[in-house]
């Protein structure tokens, strides 16, 4: 009785205080549910949004009204548009696009706190209703959810990344648990096994019944002072003692490899196979602190992982015949797929891509020559372009080339010019039979061959930069990245050399190299499906690769090559840039971060259009992203045109040295 | 029931048990006519209706969305289903799709109708076709209190025939308007999103927002003042 009665109070009280009870109808529950799919609402609690919910109203504005006016009063309230656009501009002289905002987007956040007057002219361009957060909320809000407010503040970028990322692997439909983020995971949690040791005087017979014993395929060799100081694997029992009818009494100090590659526990396995990757080994020393703590071998990765691309490595050194080159281009792929499923950072997954393309590359052009038989000349092969910076992502074409020395005596340019011929084509057909994508053999366009002599190299990349040709400059800044593969590393060293000498003594290059920089605009923001840019302009693609990566790329290059880094990967000229000054710490790591987002989205917009069996390309359809994803891409945006004021300031201040 | 009505009595001195007397003191229209509708106190509502005819039919529920000059109030809402005194005609039910069932742990007018009035205080009433919801209401106030609404009242259908005809930005806005006159085809028409579960609070709700973008087109056409609504608008 008591109960019921009480129950009748309640409910009486709250009915009667509308502060206290907040009326659950349809119509609130619509704005409940609106705000927690939008950022930075998403991320508040149940009882934030219905405190939010509980004091919302609701505006019209119609078509080409003005909602907040430049240097009018603050803002009242934080308006989040519930259904319609508008257009952020200044009008001072001209009318200045700022950003346009739909469904979602909110605005007059910065006024409504700072109480300042509003700094831009809002103006519906469509028929508008906008929901209303008053003030008083939103500082309640803010003072208990910090990050809220960072939300709509400059470094929003930094705050919200992590979020970002996140949301966007969720997204990733393929995603399985199982997969699930091994390439984060620290060594020490892969290591099975104690570490088996044996002193540097047992003979090898004696390891080798130890190992087999334990059924271990590598074992540890230490000094009489228990320092480890090499490694004995089953290879080196079969290559150097079995196949070389060595006596198995000797000690196995004989035989081992005493440069020992260590990585920490704490290190990632994506780390570890990247240093096994990088040094070509397949068992890794793990140390706990000054303690050996095991070995990891690529058996490891594979039980953890199904596939690893130390097996593709290892799958690729075997081939024997072109005939397998398509399947492993396929798991090269697939590699790359699981990869951007997990938590891999973009510029490394590149590292991972860019070494295994290198190989395989490499060991077509092996097969080749060994076919048709080798040249007397010193010879070369670069890559150019992403690949020679070392940030290819699902490779689409070949940019490879041959460069060879003209001043050997032996060398006869009509032999040369025919053996570079005869093993283009045999390349070219091989990558045919595959299915790979073929080399792009004519990339300045006209006749100029993808080979020559150094003099001939370095006529054609200046002539080409200096052609006023969009793509013969295109191609020629390309080139500028270039990176040895194969041959007579030396001789791309010259080239480059030569190159970036040439372009720091005229001018005339650098400032080319250095305006096609400038020249690039960045879009200022979104309209529903559209990415709009400065003009008002709306485009329903974007191809972030020209639009967004290939500044940052473009920039880093110019003020690189001016001023002698040899680096061609973005992000070590990046890291040398701000090391010598030039380019400020708190900025280095904005664009890290950015670059590191403009790749993320697109290999995941690559990686959506390959297992939809589309073509790959590097557009993506800014309908596709969530609002979070824009609004980071959008803060890229804005810190780009900072990136090239640097490179077009540290420009000038070279030319004026020079007068 | 004693224990709640005394209850009732001690915490609402404002109200006391309602006589005829207090409704009219506390509800007489104390708006001033020259109130810019910027700053005007409006409550859209809408009632359900068990039929059209005020001598058999009875309210089934009352919606109701709170309005400051053209801004909807979202979470200032009211909305009660009401258990009718008589029986519920099979043809009522068919109609609103609401059972007796779900009726008979609710309210009826008599604790329902203070708690509007409470919530409307002396705003302007709005409403699409209004008088019919007013007559069903003043019908039960007569019942219960032997008094009548007295707070002043607009009806967007009025308003909207007055912009149909005059309004110049508003025929420029939508190039030209609608000719229909039901709440929801007019909805339609100006852009308004209609959930398909009709209530009485969701219909207030739309009809708040259509009001809003009447309202909106009015000042541009030189409407200032409360007043200058009732002369084209008034229930």
């Amino acid at each position: 009785m008591h109960l019921i009665l009480a129950f009748y109070l309640l409910s009486y009280m709250f009915r009667r205080d509308p502060h206290l009870y907040i009326l659950i109808t349809m119509i609130t529950e619509d704005s409940i549910n609106f705000l927690k799919g939008i950022p930075p609402f998403q991320f508040l609690d149940d009882s934030a949004i219905r405190s939010i919910a509980g004091n919302l109203s609701m505006e019209f504005c119609p078509k080409n009204t003005l909602v907040l006016t430049q240097d009018g009063p603050p803002s009242d309230a934080l308006r989040v548009i519930k259904k319609g656009g508008v257009k952020v501009y200044l009008s001072n002289d001209d009318e200045i696009v700022i950003d346009f905002k739909s469904e979602g987007d909110s605005f007059g956040y910065l006024s409504l706190i700072n109480g300042d007057k509003s700094r831009a002219n809002i103006m519906a361009v469509e028929d508008t209703l906008c929901y209303l957060i008053p003030k008083n909320i939103i500082l309640d809000i803010i003072n208990q959810n910090p990050s809220f407010g960072e939300y709509y503040m400059k470094s929003f970028f930094k705050n919200y990344l992590d979020k970002t990322y996140k949301e966007m692997r969720s997204k990733n439909l393929l995603f399985k648990e199982g997969e699930k983020l091994l390439y984060t995971t620290p060594v020490r949690n892969i290591l099975s096994k104690a570490v088996v040791s044996v002193l540097e005087k047992t003979s090898i017979k004696d390891a080798a019944g130890v190992m087999s014993e334990q059924g271990i395929s590598s074992i540890i060799i230490k000094s009489a002072q228990d320092v480890p100081v090499g490694i004995i694997t089953d290879r080196d029992l079969r290559d150097k003692v079995v196949a070389q009818g060595m006596d198995p009494s000797t000690s196995v100090s004989e035989i081992m490899s005493s440069g020992l590659v260590k990585v920490n526990a704490g290190s990632t396995c994506f780390d570890a196979l990247s240093t096994m990757l990088r040094r070509n080994i397949h068992h890794l020393l793990v140390v706990e602190g000054s303690e050996l703590a095991g070995v990891v071998t690529n058996h490891d990765f594979m039980l953890l992982q199904g596939t690893s691309p130390l097996s593709i490595l290892k799958n690729i050194d075997r081939l024997q015949d072109s005939e397998e080159l398509s399947a492993v281009r396929d798991r090269i792929n697939q590699t790359i797929s699981i990869l951007l499923k997990e938590d891999v950072k973009a510029t490394h997954i590149l590292r991972i891509i860019t070494e295994l393309h290198d190989r395989l590359i490499l060991k077509i052009i092996e097969l080749s020559i060994k076919e048709i038989g080798d040249s007397h000349c010193p010879f070369a092969f670069f890559v150019y372009g992403a690949e020679g910076r070392r940030e290819e992502t699902f490779k689409t074409v070949f940019r490879c080339a041959i460069v060879y020395n003209e001043n050997k005596t032996f060398c006869e340019k009509k032999d040369m010019a025919d053996f570079c011929e005869s093993l283009i084509a045999h390349l070219q057909h091989t990558f045919e039979k595959c299915g790979l994508p073929l080399f792009d053999v004519h990339p300045f366009g006209g006749e100029i061959p993808i080979y020559g002599d150094l003099s001939t190299w370095t006529k054609n990349i200046l002539n080409s930069l200096n052609s006023g040709n969009e793509n013969r400059v295109v191609t020629a800044k390309k080139m500028l990245d270039l990176r040895a593969i194969y041959g007579d590393t030396s001789i791309v060293w010259t080239l480059k050399d030569t190159l970036y000498k040439k372009i720091q003594d005229d001018a005339r290059y650098s400032s080319i190299l250095n305006e096609s920089s400038l020249k690039q605009k960045s879009p200022v923001g979104f309209f529903r499906k559209f990415i709009v840019d400065e003009a008002g302009e709306q485009q329903e693609k974007f191809d972030i690769k020209a639009k967004g990566t290939l500044h940052i790329v473009d920039s880093l290059r110019a003020m690189s090559i001016a001023n002698n880094i040899h680096e061609t990967s973005t992000t070590e000229r990046l890291n040398l840039l701000s090391k010598r000054g030039f380019i400020p710490k708190d900025f280095q790591t904005d664009i890290y971060s950015a670059f590191e987002f403009l790749l993320n989205l697109l290999m995941q917009a690559q990686l959506e259009k390959r297992e939809a069996g589309l073509n790959i390309d590097n557009i993506i359809e800014p309908e596709k992203l969530s609002m979070l994803e824009k609004k980071s891409l959008k803060e890229v945006f804005q810190i780009l045109p900072g990136l090239q004021e640097i490179a077009a300031n540290s420009f000038k201040g070279k030319e004026a040295a020079a007068r | 029931m004693s224990f709640l009505s005394d209850f009732f009595n001690k915490s609402s001195k404002k109200k006391g048990n309602i006589d005829s007397k207090e409704v009219a003191d506390t509800w007489s229209g104390t708006i001033k006519k020259d109130t810019p509708i910027a700053e005007c106190p409006f409550v859209v509502f809408d009632t359900e209706l068990s039929g059209l005819d005020v001598r058999k039919d009875f309210i089934v529920s009352i919606g109701a969305i709170k309005m400051t000059g053209g801004t909807i109030n979202i979470s200032r809402e009211f909305y009660r289903l009401v258990r009718p005194d008589g029986e519920m005609s099979k043809k009522s039910v068919e109609i609103h799709g609401i059972t007796p069932g779900e009726l008979v742990d609710k309210e009826n007018l008599g604790t329902v109708l203070p708690d509007f009035l409470e919530f409307i205080k002396d705003s302007v009433l709005v409403g699409h076709f209004l008088n019919i919801d007013l007559k069903f209401m003043n019908s039960a106030l007569k019942d219960k209190y032997n008094d009548k609404l007295a707070n002043l009242a607009l009806d967007t259908h009025s308003i909207h025939e007055w912009l149909y005809a005059n309004g110049v930005t508003f025929k420029k806005h939508y190039l030209g308007g609608s000719t229909k006159t039901d709440l929801f085809s007019i909805a339609q028409r100006y852009g308004i999103t209609v959930d398909t579960a009709h209530d009485a609070l969701n219909d207030a709700y739309v009809t708040a927002q259509l009001f809003q973008r009447f309202l909106y087109f009015l000042h541009a056409d030189g409407m200032h003042t409360l007043n200058d609504l009732l002369d084209i608008g008034r229930a």
